[in-house]
């Protein structure tokens, strides 16, 4: 059984169409990334599996339970981390979490123990009597991760949860949801950080103009797309006809030559790299450095494609 | 971590649904120097410049002075603006600030929500009502002439407007949307439904307008239930009032289903 299966997923306004006949599905336990760039469906796509926006056509189940039919079942085991904070100017933030365990059905008592446990562990225990506008940017933050635990879901879906966060907090919660996914909770991460997305989730999904684009393990998307740059610094020793030589034995490669430095690109070096150094022999090779792309080039480069077509 | 699991019903998640009550009436009464004080404070102001001093000059109606006659009137006029109060500017906020989310994102029922928010302004319509209802006790008698049906008129009469309030506050996309039922409706009509006056009192012309006014029947509703003054069917008043709180009550209820300027 998949954590969430997404078949057909369309979601239409007025003039646009946010999410274009998408499908996706999501192993449980998994750590699945969903990129794509600004208006490209992801929010779209999170809202409706959260219950915040209403779909157009499409078939979603969440833990085999149907998104519509069973929500109340669909709705305990999905937690919710929003891109934008929300306020609530009555309440502190102690408050805050135990009404919201009230809403998932936690008894007064326990809400009240599960607030005071989830505040300590997110260091916000000395600050619970300040309402959410009165606490910093990455007091928020946590405080959206801490609400969204409160009822112990099973799927964790948190959308852009470091945005604005400083570096030392986004390691900080990175650990946090490395530890809350070995726990065997599913985790669905959108993000602009490809640093985020390369350093946490298993399989990762493009997502661009309400469609997925490319979805594949982080390594075999990486492969799939690699195309390295490999830098030749050739030895102070070579004379002219052996550069022309070694021009003629890379003739089938994209390279160029500047100051007795040759790159190579659009390249798979661990599988060329060996047969190239053998051809060029190795007494005329000063120094090679290999530039691996990294998940960025690999995203820019398929979204860009789309925008073309 | 075992919670109750019944998906199906319209109302099983007791405990979420009690949360969303107790937190509806906490807000109301952390600001209580906004929500609670002004109308008993101006409704005590009521009682003395027109029971007190002009009312000694009104002859009395159907055998009560004037201040016993204004009580009933008076009560209601705070239940409506109570109630309507409550649920608008409540859901408003959530909805302007996105804390509704909150709720959204949980396993409420709509019908949990919808009756939360309405029984949120039931007991402050009545909190509200119910203490004018004590202080009142200072200065008349009043003889209850039918306390199961001052209650019928005063719970459905909140429940009315706290879904009028409902439905304002999710139609309005600017504050000031909520106060302009507020001053071009609910005051005019509340006023011109006869809280500070009989029909007997007016032209013939002017009191038939008024029998158009559903205000008049939820204040006579509640006067006749109190002091036995009829004025209008008391039937029709009942069944007005019971059918246009079940009405607008499923009505709410099946905005929150399908999302209606809640959900995109």
């Amino acid at each position: 059984m998949h954590a969430i299966s997404i078949k057909n997923l369309t979601k239409k306004y007025k003039d646009k169409i946010a999410v274009d006949n998408l499908n996706l599905e999501i192993k449980k336990g998994e750590f699945f990334g969903l990129l794509g760039p600004n208006g490209a469906g992801k929010t779209t796509t999170i809202g409706i599996l959260t219950g915040l926006i209403n779909k157009t056509e499409g078939e979603i189940t969440v833990l085999g339970h149907d998104l519509v039919r069973d929500y109340r079942i669909v709705r305990r085991s999905i937690g919710l981390v929003p891109q934008e904070f929300n306020f609530d100017p009555f309440l502190s933030i102690y408050d805050l979490l135990v009404y919201q365990a009230g809403f998932f059905g936690i008894p007064p008592k326990e809400a009240k123990k599960k607030a005071e446990f989830l505040l300590k562990d997110f260091e916000l225990w000395d600050s619970r009597k300040f309402t959410m506008r009165q606490i910093s940017g990455g007091m928020k933050r946590r405080l959206l991760i801490a609400k969204a635990l409160v009822h112990d879901p099973e799927i964790l879906i948190l959308d852009e949860p470091t945005a604005g966060v400083d570096v030392e907090l986004r390691k900080k919660l990175w650990q946090l949801l490395r530890d809350f996914n070995k726990q065997g909770k599913t985790i669905i991460l959108t993000t602009h950080y490809l640093e985020e997305a390369e350093e946490l989730c298993e399989r990762i999904g493009i997502i661009d103009h309400g469609k997925i684009i490319e979805i594949d393990t982080k390594i075999n998307l990486m492969n799939k797309f690699r195309q390295d740059e490999i830098l030749i610094t050739l030895s102070p020793k070579c004379t002219l006809s052996d550069i022309e030589q070694i021009k003629t034995v890379l003739k089938e490669k994209q390279f160029t030559l500047k100051q007795s430095v040759i790159t190579i690109t659009n390249i798979d070096a661990s599988k060329e790299l060996a047969a190239i150094v053998e051809q060029i022999t190795a007494k005329y090779i000063d120094t090679i450095t290999i530039k691996q792309r990294n998940l960025e080039e690999i995203f820019l480069r398929l979204t860009n494609d789309t925008q073309k077509k | 971590m075992t919670h109750k699991r019944n998906n199906s019903s319209y109302f099983s998640n007791y405990i979420g649904f009690y949360t969303l009550v107790k937190k509806e009436i906490v807000r109301f009464m952390s600001v209580a120097a906004q929500t609670f004080y002004p109308p008993i404070i101006s409704s005590v102001l009521y009682m003395f410049i027109f029971g007190l001093a002009i009312g000694s000059f009104v002859k009395n109606i159907d055998g009560f002075n004037y201040l016993t006659f204004l009580i009933p009137g008076l009560i209601m006029m705070n239940i409506i603006n109570s109630a309507y109060a409550n649920t608008s500017s409540s859901l408003f906020i959530a909805r302007f600030l996105k804390s509704i989310e909150d709720m959204l994102v949980s396993p409420l029922s709509y019908m949990e929500m919808v009756l939360a928010y309405v029984l949120g302004g039931i007991v402050r319509g009545l909190l509200v009502g119910g203490v004018i209802l004590i202080i009142s006790f200072f200065f008349v008698k009043i003889p209850f002439v039918n306390i199961p049906l001052m209650l019928f008129f005063a719970i459905f009469t909140s429940i009315i407007f706290s879904c009028i309030g409902i439905l304002i506050a999710l139609v309005s996309e600017k504050f000031d949307h909520l106060s302009i039922l507020t001053t071009f409706i609910i005051n005019p009509l509340t006023y011109l439904g006869g809280v500070f006056y009989s029909t007997k009192m007016l032209p013939p012309m002017l009191a038939k307008v008024t029998y158009f006014n559903p205000m008049f029947y939820m204040i006579s509703g509640l006067r006749y239930s109190m002091l036995g003054i009829q004025e209008g069917n008391i039937w029709f008043a009942t069944g007005l009032v019971f059918f246009m709180g079940v009405g607008l009550f499923l009505l709410c209820v099946y905005l929150f289903k399908i999302g209606y300027k809640i959900r995109q």
